[in-house]
């Protein structure tokens, strides 16, 4: 099965400084892919580079098997792209900017795209820059999934959203998404939205992949471990560490394993997802991880 | 790509139509009122080789009459321009400012379609303002033409013929070329303006007249022979002594006639007198149309160039 996204050694570079930077990576069809990471990390870049709007400085990625720059129609046919802060044409009307994706893509399903603006309550006569903040983002979510996409992209789709748009937003996408089984990679920095919407976990950091792999994977491959304070090293048998910390009389250690720890000194835990991420993002050295073993984990190839 | 086109750039193509209309009309008004005075007058009989009588100062008299209008209508120089600032330099620019690219690019429609077809139909309708405009003005100016003898000169050359087409599309080539690569729009209004205006002044002063290599005659003072009386494009007008050197600046007033009184009649003959001779550096008035092939040439060659260039950048160099 081909993968939705899979790149190899892809960098991208502005002037001398790398956004991205030997980021290979492989997210599998019919997944919900989050992609987290601080700001300045390459998210955009990644993503923009995924859809073709970006040429890649090096290595290749290719969208269900196609590259995206050398056969730009197909991918652009296959792909739904939300950009960050939604932009749309702010002098169109509702259905005027309905009007171009109609006219701009080979397959348009206008019907899905009015009866779901008609529920939103999203008057179709309204000009673009005179809807609020939530309602443009639905908008152009609808302008998006409209063109039944394959895999669809957006880019930090809620963060400039309140609460309860970016719930609706939230939930609007997951509709649709459950309706199509389309593949979705959507970047944030929330990790809650991430948790509860996605199945599937990319973390960048400064331009480089530190974790790829489906979440339920992720969490159950590593471990809280809390122990007698080590003087020594952080080494433990049969584990990677991620993150060490040491208390006074306690030291505590975030680690990947693949089995379970036998040496007793250690109380083990379960380890949440926000704090794993938190952990991976606060050590970028620590722990890149192996690839693409755990990224295809689970996933018959 | 058709419609989107339509859509994004009506309010536009309505206000260069109402412009249209507004200044053809003036010109249409003004282009009668003319026409009736030049014939009431009688101006175009005292053109003619054989004049009637009473011709003294009716040429003059027209043109006295009518210099509010000679001098204003130079400024249609600058129309191209307006085109350049609001049509050309915002087309891409606006698009990356306030990331709309982001969505034009990610539907089913490659970017480079995209920038072909929005330049191939606003360049289309620039050459058709463009076409128009210089019909009408050649319509507007046919009495000053008469009087000139030919369009040669940059006066009329600038309006008449082939060219003024080409400046209009130049024009929106510069403005979308500099949005284009400054992917700001104020900016790329400002290079636009300068880059245009260095264009035509730069064709005029120092390639126009170079398009063929210019004629060059010697008479005596004062008499112009009748290849450069008949509406020719006079590149250089300087005395010289028999011999052909060239006097420089006011010697042969100051230095043979020196003393003799301003009256035209009296200085001629006195530099006659001395063997000087009027060498005129001209381009001859039978060019008009060689010469409009070319500058329009040269201003498609440019905004062709411009517009390649603004492709590949749009394909390459914007995200």
């Amino acid at each position: 099965m081909t993968a939705a996204i899979e790149s190899t050694g892809l960098g991208r570079r502005y002037g001398r400084q790398w956004a991205l930077r030997d980021c290979t990576l492989r997210i599998p069809a019919g997944r919900i892919a989050g992609l987290v990471g601080p700001n300045g990390a390459g998210k955009t870049t990644l993503l923009h580079l995924a859809i073709g709007l970006l040429e890649p400085s090096a290595g290749s990625i290719e969208v269900f098997g196609i590259s995206p720059r050398r056969n730009s129609k197909e991918v652009l046919a296959k792909v739904g792209f939300v950009a960050q802060d939604h932009p749309l044409y702010r002098g169109f009307r509702v259905d005027e900017t309905l009007e171009l994706g109609r006219r701009l893509n080979t397959t348009w399903d206008d019907d899905v795209a009015r009866s779901r603006l008609a529920r939103l309550g999203i008057p179709m006569s309204k000009r673009c820059g005179d809807l609020s903040g939530g309602q443009r983002a639905q908008v152009a979510l609808c302008l998006a999934l409209a063109k039944r996409p394959q895999l669809l992209m957006l880019d930090e789709p809620v963060s400039s959203l309140d609460p309860l748009a970016r719930r609706e937003f939230l939930q609007e996408l997951m509709t649709a998404v459950a309706d199509t089984g389309c593949t979705v990679l959507l970047s944030s920095h929330v990790l809650a939205d991430v948790e509860r919407v996605c199945d599937h976990l990319v973390i960048l950091s400064n331009g480089s992949v530190q974790v790829a792999s489906g979440i339920e994977e992720l969490v159950s491959g590593h471990r809280l471990l809390v122990g007698p304070r080590r003087t020594g090293g952080d080494a433990v048998a049969g584990a990677e560490v991620v993150q060490a910390t040491h208390g006074e009389r306690e030291s505590t250690l975030i680690v990947r394993t693949s089995g379970r720890i036998l040496d007793p000194a250690w109380e083990q835990h379960e380890i949440g997802l926000e704090d794993l991420v938190l952990a991976y993002l606060r050590n970028t050295g620590a722990g890149t991880m192996p690839e693409p073993e755990l990224a295809g984990a689970g996933e018959p190839r | 790509m058709l419609w989107l086109t339509w859509r994004q750039h009506r309010g536009e193509a309505l206000a260069v139509v109402a412009v249209g209309v507004g200044l053809g009309a003036v010109l249409v008004l003004t282009g009668l009122q003319m026409r009736s005075a030049f014939d009431a007058q009688g101006v175009g009989g005292c053109l003619s080789p054989v004049q009637p009588a009473n011709c003294s100062g009716v040429v003059n008299g027209f043109e006295q009459q009518f210099q509010l209008y000679l001098s204003f209508y130079q400024w249609f120089n600058l129309i191209p321009l307006v085109l350049g600032i609001f049509v050309g330099a915002p087309l891409v620019a606006r698009e990356v400012e306030r990331t709309t690219h982001l969505l034009a690019w990610t539907q089913g429609v490659t970017r480079t379609r995209w920038i072909v077809t929005k330049l191939a139909l606003l360049a289309g309708g620039a050459a058709v303002a463009g076409i128009a405009f210089t019909l009408l003005m050649t319509w507007w100016r046919q009495p000053l033409d008469l009087i000139a003898g030919s369009a040669m000169r940059p006066d009329a050359f600038d309006f008449e013929g082939l060219a003024p087409a080409g400046y209009f599309v130049a024009a929106l080539s510069i403005g979308i070329a500099a949005g284009t690569l400054l992917r700001r729009t104020i900016p790329a209004m400002g290079v636009a303006i300068i880059a245009f205006l260095a264009l035509r002044f730069g064709t005029i002063a120092l390639l126009r007249p170079n398009f063929m290599s210019a004629l060059v005659v010697s008479t005596p003072v004062d008499s112009r022979p009748a290849a450069v009386g008949n509406g020719a494009w006079v590149l250089d007008d300087r005395l010289s002594d028999g011999a052909g050197h060239a006097f420089s600046g006011r010697f042969a007033f100051d230095q043979l006639c020196a003393g003799i009184n301003d009256s035209k009649g009296a200085l001629t003959s006195c530099l006659q007198h001395h063997g000087v001779v009027e060498s005129l550096t001209y381009q001859p008035a039978d060019r008009f149309w060689a010469f409009q092939a070319i500058e329009l040439g040269l201003f498609v060659g440019v905004s062709v160039g411009l517009m390649v260039l603004t492709v590949w950048w749009v394909r390459h160099r914007i995200s």
